[in-house]
């Protein structure tokens, strides 16, 4: 699992790495079972400090996204399709928000907004179309 | 136990007030960030805590014994880097380490081989003829071979190049990731060190600023990049919450703190606008801090906004 | 062991070696109790046999005082240049160690006067009094370095040591009448400088102050140097003209004691006169290898030629020699005319009055030798470290100079040939030394490095004893 960080970004870091793996975990990019990196391996490669990945792994875990083993490192959990797709939209949903401020603050209405949204997922292929 | 306890901690160098009232402490296991203005007190309130000062009121306690009874068996547990660490300067750098070293039973000669390779040591030279940085470097390593338990590092940057500076980074987070270690870092490069910190003490002109967690301290502050759909934004704004603004009639940048969860959507209203948030860094944040502290509040002049983004 | 390491690795270098043995050569010198070199191992055994004289006593009682003293300047000088450091604070349990190292130290030096004074004056009280007297005087230089301890202390400190040297003979009879009285008083001195290596509210004050010694070089965090007079400088400097640029020179060469460098003409002169021993007066411009004369020091580009550089550091230093020839003369007039107290036990031949008009006009001649020395140096931080070796180097070259100078000299004036060839012989020398002084002097600003790379990096800081004003650091 690639997880990359900017430190410098203003986002505090714990939350880039629980989005980047919330993000990786629900659009499929890993699948149930996958391995985290250990939190000194994963400190060490990004130069933060430990307790700032362990505070993202803890927030996962109380998200039920990953399972704590004993002793070994976190692994992505199983979870129910209803909770995925919820998962999935909220996300979407957030993407979305500075979207639709950008669309006030130009002054476009609603319909030519939607359109311009239809235009772009038609120009983006699904990951599933493109693995012919 | 915390490693270090600061409290009501005041100290004056005759007239001039270094510390004032100061409260804080340094959880274990932590690596705590101590930031201010050049002449905020931060030295000073290191070497408070090896007892090296006294304060005039107040107490610091390391290790659980005040400051300033820390015997050898306490002293063998710090290690200390100091700012202008200046030594015997007659000294090659292995035959002061060999000295230092005779100090402390816990001494890893491993170690110490070790990060004389990492830093890039030049151990064979006098340390009066060593560069600033060579300097610094050398002292990180006497600070850290003896497998302290907490780390007290005035500076340990200033000096260094940027390969360096991250070179010493990874250092300390290796080191604090296999030991028990605390480490309080007071420093200047606050890009280079925010990664690495999880606590923050800030210190303006001898007063203490902000004791916390550094997340929980960027969050309360964030910028907003405010856009009237009427074209109409006041020149200032007198929330409680905005600490500077900057900008015109159309759009407006602010720099918001604690700001409550209905105070958002209510100021949308109010302005007929549109926000959009982003975060800051401790870079960004740091002008506030310090000039907050100092009663300045919002300054007169929007354009001289204390810092968003540069 | 670990106090002995921790103490004695400290002098375990070539300088210090070297101002041991230097220590010794001085206080042979300064003692007549060898008037001559062939005696010293006479001496030494009438010592040893316990065959002494009343002389020889009271001058062994000096010497336990300076000989000890000598020893314990070495280790304190480098002790305490440790404990000015922040980076020694926290050093586990080293003011235990060098206690300890010190009292181990001081202990086997007094001994041995203890026992040349045991083998003469046979009585235990004698031996306990010397042996704590000798004690006292090893650490006693390093009550007088620390400043950390009040100077009213260290002043009353002194005093006892003093007394002991400028009255040997009341010494050596008071130390026979009443020895435990003198055994008490020295070892309460002693204790009280055992006190202040190990005080803990002394060791907090010593980083933030100058350290008198600064033989490593290290620099102090913050100090509160005295006060030079404010800048009033009222001449434009815009200018090619050599008077502004020497005045410039001269509020530049400024220093923490500025009549300092006279007192050491003084001393000699003096020195002279009581030894009835001519050929001395131009050791003082030993000093000039302190301070460099009236120079250009900062490290900023100035804009002058090199060729002014060149003539303005040469009429310095012809100034300089020339302001401490004048000062000399006339303090050879003074003391020709008050007569002054010759110290005993000399047994030189009484001078012959050319013999101080030439040693007055041989300091001037060969004090461009020691001038040299210095030029082009950074003010203070001169004695630090290594570069102590390489005064010492030119102070001993010096002096051999100055001897060979004045053993032709003494030649010259045997013969019966009158004082003429002899005044001849030095205008010859000192036209020749001035030529080489300027060809020298000319030649290093013409066409070496103005500004090279620093021997050492302590060269770029502002030393603490350069006079600027008071500055904090780090707070």
């Amino acid at each position: 699992m690639l997880i990359v960080v900017d430190s410098h970004n203003g986002v505090p870091v714990y939350r880039q790495i629980v989005d980047q793996v919330r993000f990786q975990v629900t659009a499929g990019l890993v699948g149930p079972g996958a391995e985290l990196p250990s939190t000194r391996g994963l400190s060490q490669e990004l130069g933060i400090n430990p307790m700032t990945v362990s505070k993202a792994y803890g927030l996962l875990e109380a998200e039920g996204l990953v399972v704590r083993r004993a002793g070994l490192p976190l692994v992505v959990a199983k979870r129910p399709r209803a909770v995925e797709a919820e998962a999935k939209a909220t996300r979407l949903g957030a993407l979305l928000e500075p979207v639709a401020v950008a669309a006030r603050q130009l002054g476009i209405d609603n319909e030519t907004a939607l359109d311009l949204f239809r235009r772009a997922l038609k120009d983006v292929t699904r990951p599933e179309e493109s693995r012919t | 136990m915390n490693p270090v306890e600061i409290q009501h901690v005041s100290k004056s160098f005759g007239d001039a007030v270094a510390l004032a009232d100061v409260t804080a402490a340094v959880p274990r296991h932590s690596i705590v960030g101590l930031i201010g203005r050049n002449g905020s007190g931060k030295s000073t309130l290191l070497r408070h805590m090896t007892g090296l000062l006294l304060p005039d009121a107040g107490e610091c306690v390391t290790l659980g014994l005040p400051a300033a009874k820390l015997g050898p068996a306490e002293l063998a547990r710090i290690g200390v880097m100091d700012q202008h660490a200046h030594f015997v300067e007659w000294m090659t750098g292995t035959q002061l380490m060999r000295y230092v070293s005779s100090f402390y039973t816990t001494w890893d000669r491993a170690l110490e081989r070790d990060l004389t390779e990492l830093l890039e040591v030049d151990a064979s030279a006098r340390v009066g003829a060593m560069s600033p940085g060579h300097v610094q470097r050398l002292a990180l390593v006497l600070a850290s071979c003896h497998h302290p338990e907490l780390l007290l590092l005035d500076e340990p940057l200033s000096d260094l190049d940027p390969i360096a500076r991250q070179t010493v980074l990874r250092l300390l987070l290796d080191r604090f990731s296999r030991d028990d270690l605390t480490i309080v870092i007071s420093s200047h490069m606050l890009r280079d060190i925010e990664p690495v910190v999880n606590r923050i003490v800030c210190l303006h002109e001898g007063r203490l600023v902000a004791d916390a967690d550094s997340d929980a301290l960027r969050e309360r502050f964030a910028e907003w990049i405010v856009t009237s759909r009427a074209g109409s934004l006041p020149s200032a704004f007198d929330d409680p919450f905005v600490v500077s603004a900057q900008g015109d009639a159309h759009r407006a940048r602010l720099l918001v703190r604690d700001v409550a969860a209905t105070d958002a959507a209510r100021f949308e209203a109010a302005h007929d606008a549109a926000i959009e948030a982003r975060p800051l860094t401790l870079e960004q944040i740091f002008p506030v801090l310090t000039q907050q502290a100092s009663g300045q509040g919002r300054p007169r002049d929007a354009a001289e906004a204390g810092g968003v983004a540069r | 062991m670990s106090a002995l390491y921790a103490t004695l690795r400290l002098v375990w270098r070539p300088l210090a070696l070297l101002q041991l043995g230097l220590v010794w050569v001085v206080v042979a010198f300064l003692l007549q109790i060898v008037p001559d070199v062939s005696e010293v191992v006479p001496v030494l055994r009438a010592l040893w046999l316990g065959a002494a004289t009343p002389g020889m006593l009271a001058a062994l009682w000096v010497v336990l005082v300076v000989g000890p003293a000598g020893a314990g300047i070495i280790l304190a000088v480098n002790r305490i240049d440790l404990q000015h450091t922040t980076a020694s604070w926290h050093l586990p349990a080293l003011r235990r160690r060098l206690l300890s190292g010190t009292i181990v130290c001081g202990l086997l030096v007094a001994a041995v006067p203890a026992v040349l004074v045991a083998r003469n004056d046979g009585t235990t009280g004698a031996t306990l009094a010397a042996f704590s007297v000798a004690f006292a005087a090893f650490g006693a230089p390093g009550f007088w370095l620390d400043t950390a301890v009040s100077r009213a202390a260290r002043v009353l400190a002194a005093l006892p040591m003093l007394a002991a040297i400028a009255w040997p003979t009341s010494m050596a009879r008071l130390a026979h009448d009443s020895p435990l009285l003198v055994a008490a008083l020295a070892g309460a001195l002693a204790g009280w400088q055992l006190y202040a290596i190990r005080s803990d509210r002394a060791a907090r004050l010593r980083p933030f102050r100058w350290s008198a010694s600064r033989q490593s070089g290290s620099r102090t965090l913050y100090w509160s140097g005295r006060k030079v007079r404010p800048f009033e400088w009222r001449q434009s400097l815009a200018t090619n003209r050599l008077l502004p640029w020497l005045r410039a020179a001269a509020r530049e060469s400024e220093t923490r004691y500025p009549l300092a460098h006279l007192g050491a003409a003084a001393v000699t002169v003096l020195m002279a006169r009581l030894l009835d021993l001519p050929q001395t007066i131009p050791l003082y411009a030993g000093s000039f290898l302190l301070k460099s004369s009236l120079q250009l020091r900062m490290p900023i580009l100035y804009p002058l030629s090199r060729v002014r550089r060149a003539q303005l550091a040469y009429l310095g230093t012809v100034i300089d020699a020339a302001t401490y020839f004048l000062f000399a003369g006339v303090l050879l007039y003074v003391t020709a005319l008050v007569p002054l107290p010759r110290l005993p036990s000399v047994d030189w031949e009484s001078p012959r009055p050319i013999l101080w008009v030439l040693a007055w006009g041989g300091s001037l001649a060969l004090a461009p030798v020691a001038q040299w020395h210095g030029l082009g140096q950074p003010t203070g931080d001169r004695l630090t470290g290594a570069r102590l070796i390489g005064f010492l180097a030119w102070l001993l070259g010096y002096a051999f100079l100055v001897v060979l100078a004045a053993g032709q000299i003494n030649v010259a004036t045997r013969a019966d040939a009158g004082p003429e060839r002899a005044l001849a012989a030095l205008l010859v020398l000192l036209l020749v030394v001035q030529a080489i002084h300027a060809v020298l002097v000319f030649g290093r600003y013409t066409r070496g490095d103005l500004a090279g790379a620093p021997a050492t990096y302590a060269d770029l800081r502002i030393s603490a004893g350069s006079g600027l004003a008071a500055r904090r650091a780090g707070m």
